[in-house]
């Protein structure tokens, strides 16, 4: 994908965006945040996780990133741009979410729908994202006749049809099977160091986060605040380790677990990872 | 029942042999005179009255009447129910507005219309069809609002997070296609109200085959009653055939 593929040549800052004491409630909530004092830099090209049990509000920050929901206060700001063919940000999310009653090119060609006017051009950078998912010879199909991976591997496409600075995933791979998920992971992993776009992945798995990430960033208490952000210093390309013989990675896994362990909500607004947000961008 | 016994073509078969046998037995009720024929027409009878019609223009002209403002008033009452559904589940304001209003004149017959559509229209063609419309609007309104109202609302946030989430970009592309099989099972369900309102409709003295079921049932000339009863069944399922048709080519992706 040859848009993709290059973009030494865009002058890009060391810092893609930036969060600033952000707290962030349920719609109709504002008493009660769900998430505070969240503040952390994206950096511009990496890979950044970010981890905590279910209900804590990592898709909700992911969606206030993506603009679909507001903080309740601070900001949340673009220091990046998007490039003029592209957008900035491009969400995968949980589930694939395609739309049955288009074809798969059809899916992946409807984000560019409002950024691109030349119906080829749209065509061809389907395509090209198609190829890069490994799904172009599926792009008559309709979503029904794929697999679940298949159909994962469409809304990864359409997201990076995008051409997006930021590309965010709310746990694209939970639902899916040990093996299609460890595929999808290495291919992820191969996108990213090809395209160059910064990746924010939302997971609750360690092992996914260690295995993909440049930074870990750890969720925990309630409301929930960053607990601990890791950096992940294994070398790439990673080969899917036998984590308890790998001693940097087990102590890794030890670090973030306990956290983990002790990030779990107790009696505040939970369930929210997954609420769908009217909020428009 | 083995896979042998319940194939399409056998059972097609035994759907056939049936009603043939049917038509049979009524044929050897009426010649044997177990019941008169003005009680129960032999469906030999039935077809020489179709011939006599047919070959006096009669049935061709009916036909044609009945279609004019049937075709009119479902065109209108379709539209209309699936605009108002549509506003109805997209606007809360507008559904505020017209809720209270559509309870109270849903569960009105098309028949109990009549006096108004004579004040209103005048015994034409223009009332026929405002019948019509009002009983095929109901069943497209309700059907189009629950439709648009069970649209995903995960969809809707994709529409957001990839820049279409504008109202009107929203509603072409989320809630029409994902409504569409919803609201074309009221399209359907309309087809068919259509044409038992057509015989309410031409209660009103318009012309067409209800109103020729009902002057013959006047005289007890039963064997014209069943040929235009067969006439009404024999339009509707072409209407329905042909919008099954449609819809299979509409909605490719639910089969």
């Amino acid at each position: 994908m040859d848009a993709l593929v290059s973009r030494a040549d865009v002058e890009r800052p060391d810092v893609l965006v930036r969060i600033s004491d952000v707290a962030l409630s349920a719609p109709g909530q504002v008493d009660r945040p769900i998430l505070e004092n969240v503040s952390l830099d994206i950096r511009t090209g990496e890979f950044l996780a970010i981890v905590g049990p279910s209900g804590i509000g990592k898709s909700t920050l992911l969606r206030a990133i993506s603009g679909l929901v507001a903080p309740s206060r601070g900001t949340i700001s673009a220091v990046g741009r998007p490039r003029a063919s592209g957008k900035f940000a491009a969400l995968v999310f949980q589930d694939a979410r395609l739309l049955p009653w288009r074809r798969v090119r059809g899916n992946v060609e409807f984000g560019l729908e409002g950024i691109v006017p030349s119906r080829s051009v749209r065509r061809d950078r389907a395509r090209n994202a198609l190829r890069l998912v490994g799904l172009e010879a599926l792009e008559n199909r309709w979503p029904h006749q794929l697999s679940g991976g298949q159909q994962q591997r469409v809304s990864i496409a359409r997201a990076l049809a995008l051409e997006p600075e930021l590309l965010l995933m709310d746990e694209p791979f939970s639902a899916l099977d040990i093996a299609t998920r460890r595929t999808l992971q290495d291919e992820i992993s191969g996108i990213w160091r090809t395209a160059g776009a910064t990746v924010v992945l939302v997971t609750h798995d360690l092992d996914e986060a260690i295995h993909l990430a440049d930074r870990v960033v750890v969720l925990g208490g309630s409301p929930a605040t960053i607990k601990d952000i890791v950096e992940v210093p294994i070398a790439r390309p990673r080969s899917r380790p036998k984590p308890v013989a790998s001693e940097p990675y087990a102590a890794l896994k030890g670090r973030l677990a306990q956290h983990f362990n002790s990030a779990a909500p107790s009696g505040a607004p939970q369930g929210t990872d997954n609420e769908p947000a009217p909020i428009g961008n | 029942m083995s896979v042998a016994a319940s194939s399409p073509v056998r059972l097609g078969a035994v759907s056939v042999a049936s009603a043939v046998g049917f038509l049979l037995l009524l044929e050897i009720v009426a010649r044997f005179h177990l019941m008169p024929a003005t009680l129960l027409p032999a469906p030999s009878s039935v077809a020489l009255a179709f011939e006599s019609e047919f070959q006096s223009g009669r049935w061709l002209a009916n036909v044609l009447a009945s279609l004019s403002h049937y075709a009119v008033g479902v065109a209108i009452g379709t539209l209309l129910g699936i605009g108002f559904g549509l506003a109805t589940a997209q606007w809360p304001l507008f559904n505020a507005l017209t809720e209270g209003i559509a309870r109270l004149l849903r569960p009105i017959s098309p028949i109990a219309w009549l006096p108004f559509a004579i004040i209103w229209f005048g015994i034409g063609e223009a009332a026929a069809a405002f019948i019509i419309a009002t009983g095929v609007f109901w069943l497209n309104y309700i059907a189009t609002q629950s439709a648009a109202r069970a649209v995903d609302t995960d969809k809707i946030e994709l529409a957001h997070a990839f820049g279409q989430g504008a109202f009107f970009t929203r509603i072409r592309k989320i809630v029409l296609p994902g409504a569409a099989p919803g609201i074309l099972s009221g399209v359907r369900a309309g087809v068919s109200m259509g044409w038992i309102a057509v015989l309410a409709a031409e209660m009103l003295g318009v012309a067409g085959v209800g109103q020729r079921l009902l002057e013959a049932s006047g005289v007890l000339a039963t064997d014209l009653v069943v040929l235009y009863m067969a006439t009404i069944a024999a339009l509707y399922c072409v209407t329905d055939t042909a919008l099954e048709w449609l819809t299979r080519r509409l909605l490719p992706w639910t089969h």
